[in-house]
């Protein structure tokens, strides 16, 4: 379909910009205004974006907890990493919901998994391996959502 | 809020008084900040709790009792009139009143190219230091404040006693597990300034241009108290918000030194430079919770509350990999401050 997605939220955020913004004066109207076009970016690189970011990022997570299973035995997080283990299949057999819901459940894993952990450099040896794979995973996150939160969100938030 | 409605509950508590004009303040998102001015030149301020909650995860009741109690000492402050829990105008969100003082938190021109405006910041500067000097040496114990805000044994205890404080409200209303922000946690502990606090007092949080009320270049009130705490001095001018550049920052903070005779450790100045910025996810996420629930639909809380914070959230995650000094500056380099620059309003 034309126009796709992307290009109705860009042409909405250029009628908001051009249209709409200049003849609003109360300053709280004006605000939400510019919060709306804010998140409108946003949502014009998520739109074609979160799919592919998720599927990488529940891929990656699942072969994060693959390497640390093992290293984990008795730790707290340890039943979580294994029931992922044990339901992961094909992560692009899913929708976004549910990839959404997956990815979540994954980070609440991993945040439980790293409170677990005694202090960054107080660690054994196992522990600081584990740290360092989700540490690097996290960094690899990162880098995956850039470009839907940077420019986007770096202007005024309201 | 409706003002026949607000004129009707008004005259329930204060008698015959007639509203000629109203506004909310702008942007204020942590709470709700109506200025009121009665027919006759008299005036209020009602301050409201927002829909599902105010940004700041702190309780509304505890800045009315820190507007009562400080009306009881030489601090300026507005007049607190009343709390009240569930009030009508309000469909029962609670407020509470206190009154008008003439004034504004934006001071027009301080940051004009000249001469006299870099005198005048310098001027500026002062006050605020003079002003904050009086806030931290209050004997907030006599004043009552012991009663209900937690403090720390010591001084030396001050920034762990804060780390845990925001620890445990963090935990409490994160909207998603964000496990960069835990690991963050456990840097902050890691670079707790050895020597704590400077002192134990009665701090503001953010302060400076664009919260108080400012008159002649003069604070005439300390305004907006949803992050008063007992704790390290020092915190407060890390969030003076640029006060710091309006001078030179070493003859202010000596200036203040003077005054209080505390000695401010420089060591906590460039963890409260990164503290800030967890702080900051903290408050801001706070508030995407009811925006999440449905209760409050003004947009800024999702362009703050997750936009700003997800840009914290990588913030956060390259100062893992740093010592203190280095994740100082780092942080700097990112943070301004939307006052000096912008028209904002207030009262």
């Amino acid at each position: 379909m034309k126009p796709n997605t992307r290009e109705i939220i860009e042409n909405i955020i250029k009628s908001l910009d051009e249209v709409v913004l200049p003849v609003v004066e109360d300053k709280q109207a004006a605000s939400s205004l510019r919060s709306a076009r804010t998140l409108l970016d946003h949502l014009a690189r998520r739109v074609e974006g979160d799919a592919d970011m998720l599927l990488a990022d529940n891929a990656d997570a699942l072969v994060v907890f693959t390497t640390i299973a093992s290293r984990f035995a008795g730790q707290k997080a340890a039943s979580s990493i294994q029931a992922f283990l044990s339901t992961g299949g094909d992560e692009s057999a899913q929708s976004i919901a549910t990839l959404q819901v997956r990815n979540e459940a994954m980070q609440n894993v991993i945040d439980l998994a790293l409170r677990g952990l005694p202090p960054a450099g107080a660690e054994g040896a196992d522990e600081a391996a584990i740290r360092a794979e989700l540490r690097a995973y996290l960094g690899r996150r990162l880098a995956r959502e850039r470009d839907m939160i940077f420019p986007a969100f770096l202007g005024t938030p309201f | 809020m409706d003002q026949a409605r607000l004129e009707s509950y008004l005259r329930t508590k204060m008698g015959e008084v007639r509203i000629e004009r109203m506004i909310r303040s702008f942007p204020g998102f942590s709470r709700e900040t109506w200025l009121v001015w009665f027919a006759g030149g008299d005036g209020v301020v009602v301050r409201v709790e927002p829909p599902g909650g105010g940004l700041v995860p702190t309780p509304f009741i505890r800045e009315w009792q820190v507007y009562e109690a400080l009306g009881r000492t030489s601090i300026p402050v507005a007049r607190a009139l009343w709390y009240d829990a569930t009030p009508e105008p309000t469909d029962g969100r609670p407020l509470f009143v206190r009154k008008l003082v003439e004034g504004s938190t934006y001071l027009p021109g301080l940051q004009d190219d000249t001469a006299q405006a870099a005198l005048r910041r310098r001027r500026v500067a002062e006050e605020h230091a003079e002003k904050l000097a009086m806030l931290h040496t209050l004997d907030w114990r006599a004043a009552g404040f012991g009663e209900f805000l937690t403090a720390p044994e010591a001084p030396k205890d001050a920034l762990r006693h804060e780390l845990k404080t925001w620890e445990t409200i963090w935990h409490r209303v994160k909207t998603e597990p964000f496990p960069i922000v835990s690991e963050a946690l456990g840097w902050f502990e890691a670079h707790l300034p050895k020597g704590g606090g400077a002192a134990l007092s009665l701090c503001k949080g953010n302060n400076g241009i664009g919260e108080e009320i400012w008159l002649d270049d003069r604070i005439v009130a300390f305004s907006d108290w949803e992050l008063a705490s007992i704790g390290d001095p020092g915190g407060d001018w890390a969030l003076s918000q640029g006060m710091l550049e309006l001078w030179d920052r070493q003859k202010i903070l000596r200036y203040y030194e003077s005054i209080t005779g505390f000695t401010l450790p420089q060591e906590n100045f460039a963890y409260y430079r990164v503290w800030d910025i967890f702080k900051t996810v903290c408050a801001l996420n706070a508030g995407l919770g009811a925006f999440l629930n449905g209760k409050n639909t003004v947009l800024a809380r999702a362009t703050l509350g997750f936009g700003k914070v997800k840009l914290f959230e990588h913030l956060l995650g390259q100062v893992l990999t740093m010592e203190l000094d280095e994740a100082a500056e780092f942080v700097v380099k990112w943070r301004k401050n939307p006052y000096h620059d912008r028209r904002v309003s207030g009262g």
